[in-house]
């Protein structure tokens, strides 16, 4: 037996602007039957967002693939590059604060 | 300068245009891109015969001359409006009234061809037709007058008015028009947008002025245009600009010799269709007056389904019919007939009669069509001893704001004035106008949407079109769509809704 997905779909103004828009928002929530059904409304509603829907199913299967391969390799990218940059980072910043006492020291000695 | 406006208003004038959320406008934008890179792809494959083009082509022999098909032009229609054809030009095969019943089509090749299942889809309710006073029926009085006034008349005539095509009934049909509209004299044409288009080059000339809304219909456009008038717009019922184009226009005079013009024509229309915004009369009339302007006001959706008395705009704000210099109107929408009408003095109608291309040229109305409107009209009016005109109309107004106000507490942008049943919904997203045509179709609505070239790029709408003819089941039919959950689809919210559904 499935429990019935109920989500309070948040406004996305309150996400991408942090609310300052408005206060009063609407919040309606969504009674879903599992997760199938859930999954296949967003589906749905990227299709229309992205102006997918009127395409026929050759010119959506091209630009999916254009856009999850496009996203696997943003993920890809940061998995390898993003610790490696952090660390560098850290170390120049760090050897800034952390060498200045020790240059000084030295030009007074 | 036109201040304290207020006054001039008897009861509160509430419109609102709500501006488009920016998240949505960059979404509908990149929308559009999305949809115009895959046309150039289309375009491509087109062009170089790697898929079969449906469009038409010059022949090999002739690809030298001067083009005869302007291919670029086309590319919205080739690539954008092909792809959700399926949502116009839907065959109806009964009567368009409050249900209707719809020819079922499929298209094995993506809209470019349709071909006809053989079934009908039945009881579809109608939110499309302009039937704002239920007058589309095939039965009951006006059907009948219909049919009787077919075996007097027939059904052609024949001939223009001017010749010998003008028949009693016309001229029974234009005393009855006059009075409804207490002007002197009005005069009747055979088709609502040769009326605009053909009577205002008789009006104005060279060296007249124009003022015309920014949103006027085609029509009044071409008319304008056709005069070889001089046009200037104004910002869509803003009192400010046009009272400041009419001090310019009083001022400077004509462009070069600055001599006075000769006329100044304000043309404006009652009900805008595709705004849903009713024009700020009272203040319009108000800067006739001051500024010995004329006003030509086009009523083809206002009449008989605004005011009291069903009027008008004139009877909604309460006003005297006599300040309108030209009242035009057409009987398509509140009157279930054809054509159109213009009324105002008696000076000007008999100037009209003799000197209008469309009296001159065009074939006068037919016989059925002029008895349907004058039994309609009486019927409006009560002169046929029932109450049904009076209960038509307060079903209407009912109708309208029960419509308005369920749709605005959801939480949907509405655009217009509250008193309008014309009620364009934003939907914005090109893929929603095709989405949401079709889903209303699978819950039997039959709905008009609404995109580019009619509307702004990023605008488009869903209208609704209330009826006398609607039964409150049949709008909560209609409004249960957007509220059963799961939403239908995220149809834009508006940032000003206060209530919490749930």
């Amino acid at each position: 037996m499935r429990r019935a997905l109920s989500l309070d779909c948040v406004n996305i103004y309150a996400l991408v602007f942090g609310g300052s828009t408005c206060d009063c928002e609407p919040a309606y929530r969504m009674n879903f039957k599992n997760l199938k059904d859930y999954l296949a409304w967003l589906y749905y509603q990227y299709l229309l967002i992205t102006g997918i829907y009127v395409l026929e199913p050759w010119e959506k299967s091209i630009f999916n693939f254009i856009l999850f391969s496009a996203i696997a390799m943003v993920i890809y990218t940061s998995y390898v590059f993003v610790p490696i940059h952090v660390r560098l980072a850290l170390e120049f910043f760090f050897g800034i604060f952390g060498g200045q006492p020790e240059s000084t020291m030295a030009l007074m000695n | 300068m036109i201040t304290l406006s207020c006054y001039l208003y008897k009861k509160p004038f509430l419109e609102s245009f709500e501006e488009t959320p920016l998240l949505v406008a960059v979404l509908t934008y990149m929308g559009y891109g999305i949809l115009t890179i895959f046309g150039y792809l289309r375009d491509f494959l087109r062009h170089w015969n790697i898929e079969k083009c449906h469009v038409a082509r010059e022949r090999e022999e002739q690809k030298d001359f001067v083009p005869l098909y302007q291919d670029f032009e086309n590319f919205y229609t080739r690539n954008l409006y092909m792809r959700i054809r399926d949502n116009w030009n839907r065959p109806i095969c009964s009567v368009p009234g409050a249900k209707m019943d719809l020819v079922e089509r499929v298209s094995h090749d993506y809209n470019w061809t349709f071909q006809h299942t053989g079934k009908v889809v039945k009881d579809v309710i109608n939110m499309g037709s302009y039937n704002y006073l239920g007058f589309a029926e095939n039965t009951g009085t006006c059907a009948d007058a219909a049919v009787e006034a077919t075996h007097k008349y027939g059904v052609g005539v024949g001939s223009t008015r001017y010749e010998i095509g003008n028949l009693d009934i016309h001229e029974e049909m234009e005393q009855l028009v006059a009075r409804f509209l207490g002007v002197e004299s009005s005069m009747a044409f055979g088709m609502g947008f040769a009326t605009n288009s053909m009577n205002i080059p008789a009006l104005t000339g060279k060296g007249c002025l124009i003022l015309s809304d920014e949103l006027n219909h085609a029509s009044l456009v071409l008319g304008a245009r056709l005069s070889g008038s001089t046009i200037r717009v104004f910002k869509h019922n803003n009192m400010q600009s046009l009272e400041k184009l009419l001090r310019d226009a009083i001022v400077h005079g004509q462009p070069r010799t600055h001599r006075p013009w000769k006329k100044i024509l304000i043309v404006v229309e009652g009900i805008y269709s595709m705004e849903g915004s009713i024009v700020r009369l009272p203040e319009v009339i108000a800067l006739k007056k001051r500024y010995k302007a004329y006003l030509y006001l086009d009523e083809a959706h206002s009449i008989g389904a605004l005011g009291p008395n069903g009027r008008g705009v004139v009877d909604y704000f309460g006003l005297d019919p006599k300040d309108v210099d030209i009242m035009m109107g057409t009987f398509t929408k509140s009157f279930g007939a054809a054509g159109g009408y213009i009324g105002g003095k008696r000076e000007l109608i008999d100037y009209l009669r003799n000197h209008s291309h469309s009296a001159l040229y065009a074939t006068s109305m037919s016989p059925p069509v002029a008895q349907q409107i004058i039994t309609s009209m009486k019927t409006i009016m009560g002169e046929d001893g029932t109450t049904l005109g009076a209960d038509r109309l307060r079903q209407l107004s009912e109708n309208t704001t029960y419509f308005r106000r369920k749709l605005r507490d959801m939480g949907f942008i509405i655009y217009g004035n509250d008193d309008s049943p014309v009620v364009p919904m934003m939907l914005y997203m090109p893929a929603k106008i095709g989405a949401f045509g079709r889903e209303m179709l699978k819950r039997n609505i039959g709905t008009v949407v609404v995109g580019f070239p009619a509307t702004p790029i990023i605008e488009s709408r869903a209208r609704f079109c209330v009826s006398a003819a609607h039964t409150r089941e049949m709008l909560d039919t209609v409004i249960f769509v957007f509220a059963a959950p799961p939403s239908l689809m995220c149809i834009s919210n508006t940032t000003l809704s206060v209530h919490r559904w749930e």
